[in-house]
C-alpha cells in the first residue's frame, strides 16, 4: 500500500498532478529535469512493487488515468512555452505507465515505458534551457521563425518535439504499442486520442517557431556550436537505436 | 543471404544512407549533394527494375520471398516490386527536376535530404512484412510530408496547410493503429504473410465478442481514406499547393496513392469483410463525385486540380470496394504517371509564359492572320451516339470471349466497365462539342481515347490482375465479397446511369436552358445558394476550423483556470 502511495505522488494522477506541476514551476531550472527524470522512474519501480488490484478500484485508477492523460494532453494545445509544455506533456504521458499496470506489465517494462515517454520530456526542458539563454523566453513564436538565426537550434527542437510526439522510430512509438497491446479496447481509444492531441500540439508548436517572419540574431547569442549539435544528433542517434532494439525485443515476445 | 534480400534491403537503405550522407558531407556544396542524392535513387531504381524483371523471369507464380529476422522484415511480392519500380521512377524524376528548379530557394540540402528520407520511408512502407514496420513507415510517410510542405518557411499559409495535411493524416495512422493492434491480438502475429494464412484458416476469430477481421478492416479502410483525401477527410488536398511544385508532383502521383496500395496489401483481411469494401465503394463514389463537381467550380486552377486528384482518388477506392483491388493499382500508377507530368510541366508552363506571351510579335500576324475566321464543322452527333454504344457493347463481348466466360457473373467488372464508358462517352461528347476544321481527324482521335480507356478497364486490367494476384482464389474472393443481390445490383446500374446522365446533360446544356432562372426569382437564390455551397467546398474546412479553434480556446480557459499547472 505504502508503494501505491508513492507511486500516487511520483507518478501523479489529477488532482495530485496539480500540485507536482506547480512543484516543478518552482524548482530552479537546474533541478528541473533530475526531478522529471527521477520521479516516474521511482513511482513506476514503485507500481511495479506492488500487485494491480482489481474490481472497482481498477476500474476508478483506470477512469482516473484516462481523464488525466486527456486533461493534459487536451491543454497541450494551448501551450507556447517549452518548460510548461514540456511537464504538461509529461504529466499527460505518465497514466499510460497506469494503464499498463492495471493490465498486467511486468515490473522491467513499466520502467522502460516510463523512460521512454519522459525523457523526451527532458530534452525538451533543455532545449527550453537554451532557447531562453537566446531569445530571452522559452515562448515559441514570439519573434518568428528561429530557422534563419538558429538552424542547428532548430534542428535540435524539431527532433526533441518529434521523439516527445512518439513518432517512430524513437523509444516513445514502440511504448505506447506496448501499452495499448497491454490494455483493454476502451483504454486503447484513450490512448490513441492522447496521442492525436500530442501530435495536434506539437504541430501547433512548429507552427509558431517555425513559419512566419525572418528576425536577427541577438546580439551576444550564438547558434548551436557544431559539438553542441554533434551531442545532440548522438543523443538522437541513441533514441533511434534504444527505440529499435527496445522496440524489436518487445515484439519477437 | 543472397542477392536477392541484399536488394530487397538496399530499396529503402539506400536513399536513406543518402539522406544522412548528403547533409553531413556536402552541406557546403549544394550541387554536389544534389548529384549525390540522384545517384543513390539512380541506383535505388536500377535494384527496383531487377527485383522486377528477375520476378518476371521467374514466372508469374514465383511465391512472395520475405526477408527479415523473425517477425520483422521486408516482404517481395508483386506488389511491393511494381509499387517499388514506380516510386523509385517518379522520386527519380522529382529529384531530377528539382535540381534546377529548386536552385534559388534557401534549404536546398536540406530539401534533397527530406525527399530522400521520403523515398525510403515509401519504399520500406510498400516493402514492409510486418506490422510493425509498417505502423513505422506509414506514421514516418505523414511526418515528412509535413516538412516537405511546409518547406518554404516564410509562408505562414504553407505551415497552416502543412498541418492540415499532418493532422488528418494522423487521424488516420491511428485508426490503422487500432487495425494493427486488434488483427495482433486476434491472430497473434505480426508478420504478414502469417498473420494472412491465420486469416485464411480462420475469418471469424472474435474478442470480447467483436469480430477481429471486419473492424480491423473497417479501421484500415479509415486510415486509407485519411491518406486518399476521401470525404469528410479531403479539406487538406486542394489547400497544399503552397508546398514547393516538385513536392506537389511527388505527393499527388505517390503519397496520396497509399490508400490504394493499403486496400491491396490488405486484400487477405478485406476479401473477408464484404460490408467495410461496400462502405469503401459508397464513400469512393461520393469523393469521385463531389471531387469532380468541386473541381468545375473552383475558380483557382490549383485548387481545382487539387480536387481532380479528389475525384481520381475517389475512383481508385471504388474499384477497392468492387474488389477489383489490382485495378487500383494499375489506376494509382497511371494517375501518378500523368498527375506527375502534369504538376512538373506546369512549372515549365509558368516559365515559358513569362519569357513569351505567345503572342507573335508581327502586326500582320495579329491584323490579318490571327483573326482570319475558320472554317469548323462539328462531329456529326448520331455518329458520336452510335460509337459511344456500339464500342462498349462489342468491348463487353470481347471481355466475355477473352478474359473470362463468367465476365457477366463479376459485379465489380460490369460496374467497371460502366465506369469506363461513362468516362469515355464523357470525353467523346465533349469534344464532340468542340468545332474543328478536320471533323474526321478529331473523331479518330477520339474514338481512339474511348477505346483505350473501355478497353483499359477490361483487358489491360485483366493482365494486370494476373501479375498482382497470381491465384485464382483470391482474385475471385475480392470480387464476391465485394458482390450484392442481384436486385440491388440492377437498381445502383440503374440509379448511376440516371445521375450520370443526367448531370452530363444538365451541364452540356446548362446555359441554352438558362437553368440559372430569372434574377430575384426563388429557384434563382436555389441555384445560387448551391452554388456557392459548391464554391464554400459544403463549408467542411469552415466547420472544421471552426471546432479545431473552440478546443483551443476551451484549452486555454482551462489553463488559465488551473494556473498551468
Amino acid at each position: 500500500m505504502i508503494e501505491l502511495l508513492i507511486a500516487l505522488v511520483l507518478l501523479p494522477l489529477f488532482p495530485l498532478s496539480l500540485l507536482v506541476n506547480a512543484a516543478l514551476q518552482v524548482l530552479p531550472v537546474w533541478l528541473r529535469i533530475p526531478v522529471l527524470l527521477a520521479l516516474p522512474v521511482i513511482g513506476a519501480v514503485a507500481l511495479g512493487m506492488t500487485p494491480a488490484p482489481g474490481g472497482p478500484l481498477a476500474l476508478g485508477l483506470s477512469v482516473l488515468a484516462g481523464f488525466t492523460a486527456l486533461l493534459y494532453a487536451w491543454r497541450l494545445l494551448a501551450v507556447r512555452e517549452v518548460f510548461i509544455w514540456a511537464r504538461l506533456q509529461a504529466t499527460s504521458a505518465w497514466p499510460l505507465v497506469w494503464m499498463a499496470w492495471l493490465h498486467g506489465m511486468s515490473p522491467d517494462k513499466l520502467v522502460a515505458v516510463a523512460l521512454a515517454v519522459t525523457v523526451p520530456a527532458a530534452v525538451l526542458m533543455l532545449m527550453a534551457c537554451a532557447l531562453r539563454r537566446r531569445l530571452g523566453a522559452a515562448y515559441v513564436g514570439l519573434v518568428g521563425r528561429m530557422g534563419p538565426a538558429y538552424p542547428r537550434l532548430t534542428g535540435a527542437w524539431v527532433v526533441a518535439l518529434l521523439a516527445a510526439l512518439a513518432a517512430p522510430p524513437f523509444p516513445g512509438f514502440f511504448a505506447l504499442l506496448a501499452v495499448m497491446h497491454q490494455i483493454s479496447a476502451g483504454l486503447v481509444v484513450v490512448v490513441l486520442a492522447v496521442w492525436l492531441l500530442w501530435s495536434w500540439a506539437a504541430a501547433v508548436l512548429w507552427q509558431h517557431g517555425l513559419f512566419g517572419p525572418e528576425f536577427a540574431r541577438a546580439t551576444g547569442t550564438a547558434d548551436l556550436s557544431l559539438t553542441g549539435s554533434t551531442a545532440w544528433l548522438m543523443l538522437a542517434a541513441a533514441g533511434v537505436v534504444f527505440g529499435l532494439i527496445g522496440g524489436w525485443a518487445w515484439w519477437m515476445h | 543471404m543472397n542477392w536477392i534480400d541484399l536488394a530487397v534491403l538496399a530499396l529503402p537503405l539506400l536513399p536513406l544512407l543518402s539522406a544522412t550522407f548528403v547533409p553531413m558531407f556536402c552541406a557546403g556544396h549544394r550541387r554536389r549533394a544534389a548529384r549525390w542524392s540522384i545517384a543513390f535513387i539512380v541506383i535505388t531504381l536500377m535494384a527496383a527494375a531487377v527485383l522486377l524483371a528477375h520476378h518476371l523471369r521467374q514466372g508469374l507464380d514465383a511465391p512472395a520471398v520475405f526477408v527479415g529476422i523473425g517477425q520483422m522484415g521486408l516482404l517481395l511480392d508483386p506488389l511491393s516490386m511494381a509499387m517499388a519500380v514506380l516510386v523509385a521512377s517518379i522520386s527519380l524524376i522529382v529529384h531530377v527536376y528539382s535540381f534546377n528548379y529548386m536552385a534559388e530557394e534557401p534549404g536546398y540540402v536540406r530539401f534533397y535530404a527530406l525527399l530522400d528520407l521520403m523515398t525510403a520511408a515509401i519504399l520500406l512502407m510498400i516493402s514492409a512484412g510486418d506490422l510493425v514496420t509498417l505502423l513505422v513507415a506509414w506514421f514516418a510517410v505523414g511526418q515528412l510530408l509535413y516538412f516537405l510542405l511546409g518547406h518554404n518557411t516564410e509562408r505562414p499559409a504553407a505551415g497552416r496547410y502543412a498541418f492540415w495535411t499532418y493532422i488528418t493524416y494522423r487521424l488516420g495512422d491511428l485508426a490503422l493503429v487500432g487495425a494493427a493492434l486488434l488483427l495482433v491480438q486476434g491472430y497473434g502475429a505480426w508478420d504478414l504473410p502469417t498473420l494472412f494464412e491465420r486469416i485464411g484458416a480462420n475469418p471469424h476469430v472474435a474478442l470480447g465478442g467483436v469480430a477481429v477481421v471486419p473492424l480491423a478492416a473497417l479501421l484500415a479502410a479509415l486510415a486509407a481514406f485519411a491518406r486518399s483525401a476521401q470525404f469528410p477527410l479531403h479539406t487538406w488536398l486542394p489547400y497544399t499547393m503552397d508546398g514547393p511544385t516538385p513536392v506537389s508532383a511527388l505527393m499527388h502521383a505517390g503519397i496520396v496513392n497509399a490508400g490504394g496500395f493499403l486496400f491491396n496489401r490488405l486484400s487477405p483481411v478485406f476479401i473477408h469483410a464484404p460490408d467495410v469494401l461496400h462502405l469503401a465503394f459508397v464513400v469512393g463514389l461520393i469523393t469521385a463525385l463531389l471531387g469532380s463537381a468541386l473541381m468545375l467550380t473552383q475558380n483557382d486552377i490549383k485548387k481545382s486540380l487539387g480536387y481532380s486528384t479528389m475525384g481520381q482518388m475517389g475512383f481508385m477506392i471504388m474499384e477497392c470496394g468492387l474488389g477489383a483491388f489490382s485495378l487500383a493499382v494499375y489506376h494509382l500508377i497511371a494517375h501518378g504517371l500523368f498527375k506527375a507530368t502534369l504538376f512538373l510541366s506546369s512549372g515549365n508552363v509558368i516559365g515559358d509564359t513569362r519569357k513569351d506571351d505567345s503572342v507573335p510579335p508581327d502586326d500582320i500576324y495579329t491584323f490579318v492572320a490571327e483573326r482570319r475566321p475558320t472554317r469548323t464543322v462539328k462531329v456529326p452527333w448520331l455518329l458520336a451516339a452510335l460509337i459511344t454504344v456500339l464500342v462498349p457493347a462489342v468491348v463487353l463481348g470481347l471481355s466475355h470471349w477473352l478474359v473470362a466466360a463468367n465476365f457477366f457473373n463479376k459485379q465489380g467488372a460490369v460496374i467497371l466497365l460502366f465506369f469506363g464508358w461513362v468516362t469515355g462517352a464523357q470525353v467523346f461528347f465533349s469534344i464532340h462539342k468542340l468545332p474543328s476544321e478536320n471533323p474526321w481527324r478529331s473523331l479518330t482521335l477520339i474514338f481512339l481515347s474511348f477505346l483505350i480507356v473501355v478497353v483499359g478497364y477490361t483487358l489491360i486490367a485483366h493482365g494486370f490482375e494476373a501479375f498482382l494476384y497470381p491465384n485464382p482464389v483470391l482474385r475471385d474472393a475480392g470480387y464476391a465479397a465485394a458482390g450484392i443481390n442481384l436486385l440491388a445490383f440492377d437498381i445502383l446500374v440503374v440509379f448511376l446511369t440516371v445521375v450520370l446522365v443526367g448531370a452530363w446533360l444538365v451541364t452540356f446544356y446548362a446555359h441554352s436552358l438558362n437553368l440559372e432562372g430569372r434574377p430575384g426569382s426563388l429557384w434563382n437564390a436555389a441555384y445560387l445558394n448551391l452554388y456557392t455551397l459548391f464554391s464554400r467546398e459544403f463549408y467542411l474546412s469552415d466547420v472544421y476550423v471552426q471546432t479545431a479553434r473552440g478546443a483551443v480556446n476551451w484549452a486555454k480557459r482551462i489553463n488559465v483556470w488551473l494556473r498551468w499547472v
